[in-house]
C-alpha cells in the first residue's frame, strides 16, 4: 500500500468533491425522510441504503402514465417489419442526412446530369446542315444544271456546253439533289432486302437513257442476286441487323438532320446510361454511401446500440442497406425521370412529346437501380469482412469496375468483363433500348455504312446483346439475374461474416 | 501574469502573519529576495540544487516567427503547504538551441519516406506498400519489355518500346492504362490519410506542439505525397530513358537527339505529379479519415475525364475536356513534346486552367491546415 | 447470487441450466486477445439484485460485459444469458438493458430521437417508443433536454442518456459499464440514486467501477475482478470479515501521535501502534468496527486534538492488496 502522499493537490480536491456529494446525499435523504412520513411509504427490506428516494415514487407514476399510453402490440408481418426495418432504414437515412458528403456527391451527380442535359439541349437546337453526299447537286461544269438532273436527262455533267434544253427542261434547285435517296427501311426484320434507289441513278428509272453510261455497270454489286437494293446482314433470328451492304447508288444520300439527330437522341439515352448512371454515379455513389453502412459504425464504437437489439445481425444488415437504398433509388428514380421528361420534349419527334423512349429510360432505371443495389451491398460487406483492409478493396474493386466498364464499352464481347457488375448494368441498358427502339441495330448499322462516325456517336455506345445475341429480352433477364446474384451472394457472405463478429 | 501571483502571495503571506499563527514568511522562495542565479540553477538542475518536490512544466511552444523569444514556464512551489499551496509561474526565455527550420522540416518528410520501408516510422498500410510496389512494377513495363526486346533480339519489340515522343509521352501521360488505373490509385492511396488521419486522430497536436509551424507542416505533407509519386512517376520514366539508350547501346548523338524529349517528358511528368499532389492533399485536407478523401480523388479525377469523354463524343465539344485535371496535363503534355494534339481547344487553355486547378487546391489546403484545430476533431 | 460451486473448490460439477435458470451464468469462461487474457476461467451465476463488478482499470471488468451482452464470444466456456447464448441468439436482448462503457453516441441525435430509435428496435411501434422514451428520459433527470443534441450534453448528461436507452424496455437484467465514469458529483449522485432504484424495483442490475467506494453506495454485493480472475465474490462486509486474519488500519492525523497512541494501547483490540509520519498515527487492529466504536471516547478522554481520519484499507487498492498479495 503506497502512503497517501501527504495532503497532495490531488488528494484535497478529491475529498472537496466527496464532501460535496456526501451534502448532496444528506439533502436528499432527508428530503426522501420527509416523503416517507408524509406518504407513509413502507420500508423495503431489501435495499438499507437510503431508499424512497424521489426517483421511485416518479418511476411508480411514470410507469402507471406508461400503462395507459401503451397500446397491445399487434403482431401483423407487416407492423413488425415496420417497427424494426423502418426504424433502421430511418435512422440510416437521418444519418445521411447528418454528413456532409453525403450532399456533396448527390450534389454533384445533380450537376453532372444537369451539364449533360444542358449540351444536350444546345445540340438540339442546332440543326445539321443538309449534307449532298454523293455530290450529284453540284453544277460541275457551271452550265447552271446540277450534276444530278444532267446525268439523268443523259447530258454530260463536266461539258459547260451539253445541257438539256431550258425551255424543256428548266434548271433544278440544287437543293433538290440533296438528300434525294435516304435509307428506306419497312422495319421487317425478315426481309433482308431493303432498300430503293429513289433517284434512279442505279436502275435508270426516269431516265431519258436507261443505258447511260453513267450507270453503274454492276447493279448487283452486294451480289444477292436482286439489282439495286440494300442487302441487310442480320444475326440469326434476323433482329439485329450486323450491317448493311448497298447496291451502287442506293440509299447514298440520306437527310442528315433527321438521322443524325434521331442518332444523337438514342446515342445521349445510351451514353447517358451506360457511362452517366452505370459507370459514375452507379460505382461513386456506392462507394461513398454504402461502404460504411457497418463499418463506421464498427469503426466508432457505435454499432452495440444497434446490435444489442433483440434483432438479427442479418437483418440490421439487410435494413441498413434498405436505408441506403432509400436514399439512392429515389435519387436515381428522379434524375432519370427527369431527364426522360425533358428530353422527351426536346427529342425530334412527331408529336409534342416522345413517348417511344419511356421504354429505354425504363431500361437505364432498371440499370441503376440493380447496379446501385449490387454495388452497395459487395461494397457494404467489405466494410463488415474487413473493417482494415475493405476499404482499400473497395477502392481497387472500383477501379477494377471502372476498367471493366471502359472494356465493356469498347468490346463487350470481351469475356473479362463479365465479371465485373458493370458490364451486367451496361448490357441492361444496352438490351432495354433494343427493345425500346427495335430499328437500334438499322439505325447504328446506317450510321456506320453512311460513315457519320463521329456526327452520329451511336455506334460508339450501341452494341448488339453479349450473352445471348439472338435474343435482347433474354439478354436482359439474364443481366438482371446476375446482378441479383452478385447481391444476393455478397449479402449472403456479409451477412454470415457479421454474425460471427466480435464488437469489441 | 507573473506580477499577478507576486501580489497573491503577498496577500496570503499578509493574512498568515496578521492571524499570527504561523511567523515564517509564507512567500515561495521564488519572492524577490531569491537572486537569479538561484532561480536559474533551479529552472535547470544544475549546481548541485535539487529540484526535488518542484513540479514542472514546459509550456507547449508554438514557432514560426518568434523561435527567438519563445518562453518557457516553470512551476514552483510554495514553501507552506499548511493552508494550501499556490504554484508561482516564472516566466523565462528559452535558452536552448534549436535545429535548423530544415532539421525539423526533413524529420517530418523522413517520417512519411522512410515509413515506406523501415520500422518506427509512419506506419503505412500493408495495401498501400504492397499497391505502390505493384504499381512501381507495372511503371517499369517498358523498360522489361525493352529488355525483353533487346534479349530476345526481335526488333519489332525493340522499335515497339524504344524511345519516342509517343512512348515518352505514354509513359507518364497515356490515359490507358497508367492514368486510368495506376498513378490515380497509388496517388489515392498516399494522400488518403496524409492530412485527414491527423485531423481525426488529433496526431496534429503533436505536430503544432512542436516549433512546427503549420505552413511547413503542409509544405512538407506536400512534398512527401510528391517524392512517392516522383518515384513512381519520374524515376520510371528515367529509369527506361537510360535503359533503353543502354539496352541498344547508342552513343551521345542520340543523347542529344532525345535529351530534350526526355526532359519534355519529365516536365510533363513534374506537372502531372504537382497536379495529382495538390489535389489529392487538398481534399485529404478537407476530410476526415482515409476512405473519403482517397474515393473523392479518384471520383474527381477518372468522372471528371469520363463526363468529359461522354460529353465530347456525344456533342463533340473539346472544350468540356478543361473539367478534366487529367486531360488537361496531357494537353500541356502534348505541347511540350510537340505531339499532334488529341484536343480541338488551345493548349494555352488548358495551362491556364491548370494553373487554376493548382492555384485552388493549394488555396484549400493553406486554408483549412491553417484553421485546422489541434484536438481531435 | 449464486456462487458456481466449482470455483470454491467443492468439486466441478456439470453446468445444467436450472428451471429457474438464473439471468447470467458463465461457466468456465475465458476470453483471449491474441496473447493477452481478458478474462480467466470465471464462473458465476447471478439473479436479482444490485452487484458492483469491482477490478482496476484491465481487470477484466468490460470483457466481462462484452461477453455477457454477446458483444464477444468466449474463446472457452459457455455464457448464458437468459437461458441462451447470446452471441448467436438475439433474443434474450429484449429483457437486457447494457450501458458501455463507450463514449461515443450519435452526436447528431436528440436524447429523444436516440432512446426512441433504439426504443423502436425492441418492437414497439413509434408513438409506443416515443411515449416510453419520454418517460424513461424523464426518469433520469433529462426531461428538460429531450429535444437537445446529444453532442451538446455533458458528460453527465451523457451518461445518463445511456441509462435511458437502456431502460427504455423496463428490461430485467441492467447492465452498466462504468456509469460513473468522468461524471461531477451531482452527475454521480443522480445516477446513483438511479441504480440504487432500479435494484429496488427487483432488477438485477450489474454496475462496474473502479472506485470501492462508489459502489460501496450503490450495493453491498460485490463481484472482485483482478488479472482476468473472480477474486471475490459476495457481500462487502463480509468479504472483509473472512480477511479477518489480516490486520486493519486506521490512521489519524494530531500534533501528538505518541500521547494518543498511549491512549489506544490499552483497547483489547488495538495491538499495535505505529507512527509512520511526523503527526500521523496508525492503529493495528483485528476489530475494525469496535475500533471505530471507541474511538471517539478514546480521543475525548486524552484530550489530544485529532486532526483527521483516515482509512487507509477501505479502498480497492488495499483490497486487491489483501486478496492478491495478503499483503498487511
Amino acid at each position: 500500500m503506497i502512503p497517501e502522499p501527504d495532503d497532495g493537490g490531488l488528494g484535497a480536491g478529491d475529498s472537496v468533491s466527496s464532501e460535496f456529494e456526501r451534502q448532496i446525499q444528506e439533502a436528499q435523504q432527508e428530503r426522501a425522510a420527509d416523503l416517507i412520513e408524509s406518504a407513509g411509504a413502507p420500508q423495503g427490506a431489501s435495499v438499507p441504503e437510503p431508499l424512497s428516494i424521489p426517483g421511485g415514487k416518479q418511476l411508480q407514476r411514470i410507469q402507471t402514465q406508461a400503462a395507459q399510453v401503451l397500446r397491445p402490440l399487434t403482431d401483423t408481418v407487416w407492423s413488425k417489419l415496420d417497427r424494426k426495418a423502418t426504424a433502421v432504414a430511418e435512422f440510416t437515412l437521418r444519418q445521411y442526412r447528418t454528413k456532409s458528403s453525403t450532399w456533396v456527391v448527390l450534389g454533384i451527380g445533380v450537376l453532372f446530369v444537369g451539364m449533360m442535359l444542358m449540351f444536350y439541349a444546345e445540340a438540339m437546337a442546332t440543326g445539321y446542315e443538309a449534307y449532298d453526299n454523293d455530290g450529284d447537286s453540284f453544277d460541275w461544269d457551271r452550265d447552271g444544271y446540277p450534276a444530278g438532273q444532267e446525268k439523268r436527262l443523259g447530258t454530260d455533267p463536266n461539258d459547260k456546253f451539253d445541257f438539256p434544253d431550258p425551255e424543256l427542261y428548266p434548271p433544278d434547285d440544287p437543293s433538290v439533289w440533296v438528300n434525294e435517296d435516304g435509307f428506306d427501311w419497312d422495319g421487317d426484320y425478315g426481309n433482308r432486302n431493303q432498300g430503293h434507289d429513289d433517284d434512279g441513278d442505279c436502275t435508270g428509272e426516269g431516265w431519258t437513257n436507261p443505258d447511260s453510261w453513267s450507270l453503274p455497270g454492276n447493279k448487283d454489286y452486294n451480289g444477292d442476286g436482286i439489282d439495286c437494293n440494300a442487302r441487310y446482314r442480320t444475326n440469326e433470328t434476323g433482329q439485329i441487323i450486323l450491317g448493311i451492304l448497298n447496291d451502287p447508288n442506293v440509299d447514298e444520300d440520306p437527310d442528315e438532320d433527321v438521322f443524325i439527330k434521331e442518332a444523337l437522341h438514342r446515342a445521349f439515352v445510351l451514353g447517358f446510361g451506360k457511362i452517366g448512371f452505370v459507370f459514375l454515379i452507379g460505382i461513386f455513389l456506392p462507394l461513398f454511401l454504402a461502404t460504411g453502412l457497418i463499418r463506421d459504425e464498427m469503426d466508432k464504437g457505435t454499432l452495440h446500440y444497434i446490435m444489442g437489439k433483440p434483432i438479427a445481425r442479418a437483418e440490421v444488415l439487410a435494413y441498413r442497406l434498405l436505408g441506403y437504398l432509400a436514399v439512392v433509388w429515389p435519387y436515381s428514380t428522379v434524375l432519370i425521370l427527369g431527364t426522360a421528361l425533358i428530353t422527351g420534349f426536346i427529342a425530334p419527334s412527331d408529336s409534342i412529346f416522345r413517348f417511344d423512349d419511356m421504354a429505354a429510360w425504363l431500361g437505364v432505371l432498371l440499370a441503376s437501380w440493380f447496379v446501385m443495389l449490387a454495388y452497395g451491398t459487395v461494397f457494404c460487406t467489405l466494410g463488415v469482412i474487413s473493417p482494415k483492409f475493405g476499404l482499400w478493396i473497395a477502392i481497387g474493386l472500383g477501379v477494377w469496375e471502372f476498367a471493366m466498364a471502359m472494356i465493356s464499352l469498347g468490346a463487350p464481347n470481351f469475356p473479362l468483363s463479365w465479371l465485373s457488375i458493370s458490364h451486367w448494368g451496361i448490357e441492361i441498358v444496352n438490351c432495354s433500348s433494343i427493345l425500346a427502339y427495335p430499328d437500334q441495330s438499322w439505325m447504328a448499322a446506317v450510321s456506320e455504312t453512311v460513315n457519320w462516325g463521329e456526327d452520329a456517336p451511336i455506334t460508339g455506345f450501341y452494341s448488339p446483346p453479349t450473352i445471348m445475341p439472338t435474343s435482347a429480352f433474354g439478354s436482359l433477364l439474364i443481366s438482371i439475374f446476375m446482378l441479383l446474384m452478385v447481391t444476393v451472394m455478397a449479402l449472403f457472405i456479409g451477412q454470415a461474416s457479421l454474425k460471427s463478429k466480435e464488437l469489441n | 501574469m507573473d506580477d499577478l501571483f507576486d501580489d497573491f502571495d503577498d496577500m496570503v503571506a499578509k493574512k498568515h502573519q496578521t492571524e499570527g499563527g504561523v511567523s515564517t514568511p509564507t512567500t515561495p522562495d521564488s519572492a524577490p529576495a531569491a537572486s537569479e542565479a538561484t532561480r536559474e540553477a533551479e529552472f535547470m538542475g544544475e549546481a548541485g540544487l535539487a529540484v526535488t518536490g518542484q513540479s514542472r512544466m514546459e509550456a507547449a511552444f508554438g514557432s514560426g516567427e518568434g523561435d527567438d523569444t519563445a518562453v518557457a514556464q516553470v512551476a514552483k512551489i510554495a514553501s507552506d503547504t499548511s493552508v494550501g499551496k499556490i504554484f508561482h509561474q516564472v516566466y523565462r526565455p528559452w535558452n536552448g538551441k534549436l535545429n535548423t527550420r530544415w532539421v525539423r522540416n526533413w524529420a517530418i518528410l523522413r517520417y512519411h519516406i522512410y515509413g515506406l520501408f523501415s520500422k518506427g516510422h509512419k506506419p503505412w498500410p500493408v495495401m498501400t506498400k504492397l499497391v505502390l510496389f505493384g504499381v512501381l512494377i507495372t511503371s517499369l513495363g517498358d523498360l522489361v519489355l525493352l529488355a525483353v526486346g533487346a534479349a530476345s533480339g526481335t526488333e519489332e519489340i525493340s522499335r515497339l518500346a524504344g524511345i519516342s515522343r509517343g512512348n515518352l509521352y505514354g509513359h507518364v501521360l497515356s490515359f490507358w492504362f497508367r492514368n486510368a488505373c495506376t498513378y490515380p490509385i497509388v496517388t489515392a492511396l498516399i494522400i488518403g490519410g496524409i492530412i485527414s488521419e491527423d485531423r481525426r486522430n488529433g496526431t496534429s497536436a503533436l505536430y503544432f506542439s512542436r516549433p512546427v509551424n503549420r505552413r511547413d507542416y503542409a509544405a512538407m505533407k506536400y512534398l512527401s505525397v510528391a517524392t512517392i509519386l516522383g518515384v513512381v512517376v519520374l524515376f520510371t520514366l528515367f529509369a527506361y530513358y537510360v535503359g533503353a539508350i543502354l539496352v541498344n547501346g547508342e552513343g551521345w548523338a542520340y543523347l542529344i537527339d532525345t535529351g530534350l524529349l526526355f526532359l519534355g517528358a519529365f516536365a510533363a511528368g513534374t506537372i502531372l505529379v504537382i497536379t495529382y499532389t495538390s489535389i489529392g492533399v487538398a481534399l485529404s485536407s478537407i476530410s476526415q479519415g482515409k476512405f473519403f478523401p482517397a474515393v473523392s480523388f479518384l471520383g474527381l479525377i477518372l468522372g471528371t475525364k469520363m463526363v468529359a469523354f461522354l460529353i465530347f463524343w456525344l456533342f463533340e465539344s473539346s472544350a468540356i475536356y478543361l473539367i478534366s485535371p487529367y486531360d488537361n496535363v496531357a494537353h500541356v503534355g502534348q505541347w511540350m513534346l510537340g505531339l499532334n494534339y488529341t484536343y480541338e481547344h488551345p493548349a494555352s487553355w488548358s495551362l491556364v486552367m491548370l494553373l487554376v486547378i493548382n492555384a485552388v487546391s493549394l488555396y484549400i489546403l493553406s486554408a483549412r491546415v491553417s484553421s485546422l484545430e489541434v484536438t481531435r476533431e | 447470487m449464486i456462487p458456481d460451486l466449482s470455483q470454491t473448490g467443492e468439486g466441478r460439477k456439470e453446468w445444467a441450466p436450472a428451471p429457474e435458470a438464473p439471468h447470467v451464468v458463465l461457466n468456465h469462461v475465458t476470453k483471449t486477445y491474441g496473447r493477452v487474457i481478458g478474462l480467466n476461467d470465471v464462473s458465476i451465476a447471478i439473479k436479482g439484485g444490485v452487484t458492483g463488478i469491482l477490478g482496476q482499470n484491465g481487470a477484466g471488468k468490460s470483457t466481462l460485459f462484452k461477453l455477457i451482452v454477446g458483444r464477444l464470444r468466449p474463446s472457452s466456456g459457455e455464457v448464458m444469458l437468459f437461458g441462451t447464448n447470446p452471441f448467436k441468439n438475439p433474443a434474450p436482448y429484449s429483457r437486457l438493458g447494457y450501458v458501455s462503457e463507450s463514449e461515443q453516441l450519435y452526436d447528431w441525435m436528440t436524447g429523444l430521437d436516440f432512446v426512441t430509435t433504439l426504443a423502436r428496435l425492441y418492437g414497439y411501434t413509434r408513438d409506443e417508443a416515443k411515449a416510453r422514451a419520454l418517460h424513461v428520459l424523464e426518469f433520469v433527470g433529462l426531461e428538460d433536454v429531450v429535444n437537445k443534441e446529444i453532442g451538446k450534453y455533458s458528460k453527465g448528461m451523457r451518461q445518463r442518456v445511456k441509462i435511458a436507452h437502456a431502460m427504455v424496455h423496463d428490461p430485467d437484467l441492467i447492465i452498466l459499464d462504468e456509469p460513473l465514469a468522468g461524471c461531477d458529483p451531482l452527475a454521480r449522485t443522480t445516477i446513483m440514486n438511479v441504480v440504487r432504484e432500479l435494484g429496488a424495483m427487483g432488477k438485477t442490475v450489474l454496475v462496474s467501477s473502479h472506485a470501492l467506494h462508489e459502489i460501496e453506495r450503490i450495493t453491498e454485493q460485490i463481484l472482485i475482478l483482478h488479472n482476468g480472475r473472480l477474486l471475490a465474490l459476495g457481500n462487502l462486509h463480509a468479504i472483509r470479515e473472512l480477511l479477518d486474519k489480516h490486520p486493519h488500519r486506521i490512521k489519524l492525523h494530531t500534533d501528538e501521535p505518541r500521547e494518543l497512541g498511549r491512549s489506544f494501547l490499552p483497547h483489547e483490540d488495538v495491538y499495535g501502534v505505529r507512527f509512520p509520519n511526523p503527526g500521523e498515527l496508525l492503529i493495528e487492529t483485528n476489530n475494525l468496527s469496535s475500533v471505530h466504536q471507541a474511538l471517539p471516547g478514546i480521543c475525548v478522554e486524552s484530550g489530544i486534538r485529532v486532526t483527521g481520519i483516515e482509512n487507509p484499507d477501505d479502498n480497492l487498492e488495499s483490497l486487491l492488496g489483501y486478496l492478491v498479495e495478503g499483503r498487511a
